[in-house]
């Protein structure tokens, strides 16, 4: 159907809550150098911690009581590593319930090498809080299907062993250190043999059961595990869950044996053996999944799988993680995400844009398109923000930019969602979409007031359609890029926008809020507060290069304590 | 730890369904033996008993009391005294309403009793539904099998040759044979329903949420405060899908199976016809005790009888059928098949009533009988229509009275019915001209 739908924008209102202390954020970057200043009492973020603060944080009280500079250890203990100049100890850090994609990985990667397909699950593929019913649902489902892949290539197992019911005990050990991301316990054992294996009749009925009984563990399923050690106080993080820390930041899945082995040699308790690790984990290919992980937040990019235009398929996605990858493999910028030419195109991607030069096979090819800058005009990005409509919705692009990616604090607080406003509409004979989006939001003030801040930046794009082709026209009339944006200034087209963003310290300043909240979480203490701003400012210095600021990562008390 | 050698789906089918004297749930009496005790809830359930001529008040009012008190049936009906103490007798009910649009009477609109498809008796223009199942429609698929219906197969000159109960103008399917019945609990409830695969799966599931429950305790002593509610959520999920798995294994096949082998049915014994009322009668005891249903009912509707009444003394050797005997002067034949059918009653609640249910009720306790016809406008006797009810211990206070209405309407008498069985949304049955809601306590307690 050929229409636009005018909306008073399908974006949530939780982005807009995260951008209202995004600016207060930013106010404290601006005016300090980020480190030694307090948060102010009356922040948000503060006052959160305040009144979220309980029994669980007797052992930080003393440093929140001295403030952020109040260094309680010369060391992390039972490391070697020196422990940060400033931030004191953190609060022990809530379990992180695994995404659909890091469940899918993580299943992946505990049957390794075995080929196994995850079905499909239900529900957002974001960071979630918790586990709901129809995600146990679908773990059930998951399990048995899992199980049976695992059976029909159980020759393939690495198990040594001659009496059946010690396969199954080895098998317990070997994929249970895995999901579980610990060594397993003897009553972990026992109760996988007795509640699982020994009440089914065959061996291989056992091991399915075991197989079940691991996916649907909540060892599994949530990313820290060890948790407080309340009695010793020591809140210094173990380096199993170090390495399952590193390998879901830079993997988003499991650790591999090779870091199991370097935890349990203790090498992740020293600054070379962390650095090394850290190196051979974006050198692996599994790095594009952590680097996908983190876009697919940021930018909300949840609807890969559903969302694709009919006839597209994944090459889209793909080709979006794979130009990611390719930036930070090459030290990248954060401006050069958004200026770089690079393309991965296959053959499929090739013919969609019209890209005649050179031959594509089905793989993806790297080559240059001067008039692509950046993800921003990638097809994988694109296709995100314009339903399965034809022509390119500029109202949810520009909102997509705005809040994302500029940490407006755009407030769609007001704004009741409802049939009502979202208009439907045709242009008339000779008038463009564009014109016809101006003249719609123009005639209803309650849609002008957000829109006229969102639309703008979408316009910029207006060369692209909905698949990311370039246009020839705009329902007849010549292709209106052009733009006066109250945030970035007059802009000609997407070009300038990439430029724009590309130079602009705002947008750098999102992209390490950005990171700090994927990487940490919401800051709950000053203590927390204090490693976020750390994280933070280690982006901007180094400008966005995540090589770089991986490094300085292995620094923040963040990382090594609960 | 016991191990029991399984045996696959085809196996367990070919054995279900092997005939001959061998009872055909043995072999998987060990298997089923080793399933652990499923917790089943002790739901409330219907029984409906249908009979063509009765309690006809015509043949019957001799064979109780007249005025209220104490039950004490005489005669043919003298057996029923056997069940007197867990039964109730309403008279004077006003059965206008429960008669569908019965010729030259004014159309009450009313869903009759039983229904009769279109054309049926006296070519009534009706399309009624039979009160087990407008109860079960109500209900909703909640068991395995939403009702079932047992009865005789109809070849009388009154044309109601295929059902007794009619919806949107279509005859419903019933078992018009016992063996019917046998086959469809004993085999098709494997091809149509959940089967032993799917039941071993739930047990399976089990196990694994068990194993992950005790994982969860296990994390919720390592994990902060700030994740108390997320661990309350986890364990709130898991109890759901329990909860889940415990209703489904309730209403599993292998269940019902494992009930059923425990009878001991043998197919060699329903095909024995003149042991059909009884074997009637023990398959839907056996369905009901087993979840497979909540409501289980037996339309006998047959008028001629000579077939099937041919173990009654008096009627062997007669051609005559049971209607055309109804308009004869002479009644002993009638009373001779009375005497059977109460026989046949009694027997069916004795043995609801000696089911034992998980909580340590009986099987009658829960299930309400209710016994009635609705030959009654028609035969000028609108003003003192009987049902005969039993059971329902927990909801009928007035066990073993006759107890005398004044004109209650019959309607009333259903939305009871429907409210003992979960319905409580239901107001009014049929043409709520006729009908006044629930009954009061001073009936049903």
């Amino acid at each position: 159907m050929n229409r636009v739908l005018l909306t008073c924008v399908a974006l949530k209102l939780a982005v807009c809550v995260k951008a209202l202390v995004f600016t207060y954020l930013i106010s404290l970057l601006l005016s300090c150098d980020g480190i030694e200043q307090k948060p102010s009492s009356s922040s948000s973020s503060s006052s959160s911690a305040s009144a979220s603060s309980n029994s669980s944080s007797s052992s930080s009280s003393s440093s929140s009581s001295g403030g952020i500079n109040n260094v309680t250890y010369k060391t992390i203990p039972g490391t070697q590593i020196d422990a940060p100049p400033s931030c004191g100890r953190v609060e022990p850090p809530p379990t992180q319930l695994l995404t659909n994609d890091q469940i899918a990985n993580v299943i992946r990667d505990i049957f390794a090498p075995l080929e196994i397909e995850v079905p499909r699950m239900r529900g957002s593929y974001l960071k979630k809080d918790k586990i709901s019913l129809s995600l146990m649902e679908d773990l059930l489902i998951v399990a048995d299907s899992v199980a049976e892949q695992v059976l029909k290539q159980i020759d393939q197992l690495d198990l040594h062993c001659d009496v059946e019911i010690d396969c199954a005990r080895q098998f317990i050990i070997t994929y249970g250190l895995r999901a579980f991301k610990q060594p397993v316990s003897e009553e972990i054992i026992e109760r996988y043999l007795q509640k699982l294996y020994l009440k089914e009749t065959l061996f291989e009925q056992g091991l399915a059961q075991i197989v079940r009984g691991i996916i649907l563990d909540p060892f599994t399923l949530y990313q820290y595990t060890s948790g407080t050690d309340t009695e010793t106080e020591n809140l210094a993080l173990s380096a199993y869950d170090k390495a399952a820390k590193l390998s879901f930041l830079l993997w988003n899945s499991i650790p591999d044996d090779t870091l199991y082995q370097a935890a349990k040699a203790n090498k992740l308790d020293t600054k070379q053996g962390l650095h090394d690790e850290v190196q051979r984990l974006i050198n692996d290919d599994r790095f594009i999944y952590g680097l996908a992980a983190f876009y697919r937040n940021w930018l909300h990019l949840y609807s890969f799988h559903y969302r694709r235009p009919p006839g597209l398929d994944k090459s889209a996605s793909d080709a979006f993680s794979q130009f990611i990858f390719h930036m930070y493999r090459n030290d990248a910028s954060f401006s050069d995400l958004l200026t770089s030419p690079t393309v991965f195109l296959n053959s499929q991607l090739a013919e969609l844009i019209d890209h005649k030069d050179g031959t594509f096979t089905e793989e993806l090819t790297e080559t240059e398109l001067v008039d692509h800058p950046g993800f921003l005009t990638r097809t994988g990005y694109l296709i995100h923000f314009s339903g399965n409509e034809e022509h390119p919705n500029p109202s949810m692009r520009g909102a997509n930019i705005a809040l994302n990616l500029l940490c407006s604090d755009i407030d769609f607080s007001g704004f009741d969602w409802h049939f009502e406003f979202i208009l439907p509409f045709v242009p008339k004979e000779g008038q463009s979409y564009r014109q016809a989006l101006e003249f719609a939001v123009s005639t209803h003030p309650i849609c002008e007031e957000c829109h006229i801040q969102i639309d703008s930046l979408g316009f910029t794009l207006n060369l692209f359609d909905a698949k990311g082709r370039k246009r020839i026209d705009d329902n007849g009339l010549p292709i209106d890029t052009s733009v006066a944006d109250s945030l970035l200034g007059p802009l000609q087209d997407h070009h300038d926008l990439a430029n724009a963003l590309a130079n602009s310290e705002v947008a750098l300043q999102c992209y390490a809020k950005n990171w700090a909240d994927y990487l940490f979480g919401e800051a709950l203490t000053e203590e927390e507060q204090c490693a976020y701003d750390l994280l933070q400012q280690s982006v901007m210095q180094h400008r966005g290069n995540l090589l770089q600021v991986l490094n300085d990562l292995i620094n923040n008390p963040k990382f090594h304590y609960r | 730890m016991q191990k029991y050698k399984n045996l696959s789906r085809r196996q367990l089918l070919s054995l279900a369904g092997g005939a001959g004297a061998v009872p055909v749930l043995w072999p998987f009496v060990p298997r089923l033996e080793a399933a652990e005790a499923e917790a089943k809830q002790v739901l409330p359930r219907f029984s409906y008993w249908y009979e063509f001529t009765m309690p006809h008040n015509l043949l019957t009012q001799p064979l109780y009391q007249s005025e209220p008190g104490p039950l004490a049936f005489k005669e043919s009906f003298a057996p029923l005294n056997q069940i007197a103490e867990k039964s109730v007798l309403l008279r004077n009910i006003d059965r206008l309403t429960a008669y569908p649009l019965v010729r030259n009477h004014h159309e009450t609109g009313a869903i009759g009793i039983t229904g009769w498809r279109p054309g049926g008796e006296g070519k009534f223009s009706t399309s009624a539904t039979s009160v087990d199942q407008w109860l079960a429609e109500k209900i909703g698929q909640t068991t395995p099998v939403k009702d079932l219906r047992a009865g005789w197969k109809n070849v009388g000159r009154f044309d109601v040759d295929i059902s007794m109960s009619v919806v949107d103008g279509e005859p419903q399917e019933r078992f018009q044979d016992p063996l019917l019945m046998y086959e469809y609990i004993f085999r098709n409830t494997f091809e149509k329903l959940r089967d032993i695969d799917a039941y071993q799966q739930l047990q399976q599931r089990k196990s694994i949420l068990d194993v992950a429950k005790s994982s969860l305790d296990k994390l919720k002593t390592h994990t902060s405060a700030r994740d108390a509610e997320r661990m309350e959520a986890h364990e709130f999920a898991i109890r759901e899908v329990e909860q889940k798995i415990n209703i489904a294994l309730a209403n599993s096949t292998e269940n019902i199976f494992r009930c059923l082998a425990e009878k001991k049915i043998t197919a060699e014994a329903v095909t024995n016809e003149q042991h059909a009322y009884p074997i009637y009668s023990q398959l839907m005891t056996i369905a009901l005790a087993c979840n497979l249903t909540r409501i289980a009912g037996a339309h006998y509707g047959n008028p001629r009888c000579n077939l099937h009444y041919e173990f009654v003394e008096n009627f062997r050797s007669d051609s005559m059928d049971f209607h055309r005997k109804t308009h004869r002067p002479d009644k002993a034949y009638l009373y001779d098949v009375l005497k059977f059918r109460a026989q046949s009653i009694v027997e069916y609640v004795k043995m609801l009533d000696a089911v034992i249910e998980p909580d340590g009720s009986t099987l009658l306790d829960n299930t309400l009988f209710y016994w009635t016809n609705d030959m009654i406008w028609s035969h000028k006797l609108r003003d003192d229509g009987h049902c005969f009810i039993a059971g329902a211990k927990n909801r009928i206070k007035r066990h073993g009275e006759m107890i005398a209405t004044s004109g209650l309407l019959h309607n009333d008498i259903l939305t009871t019915i429907a409210h003992y069985m979960g319905e409580t949304s239901i107001e009014k049955y049929g043409d709520r001209q006729y009908c006044n809601g629930v009954l009061p306590s001073s009936y049903f307690g």
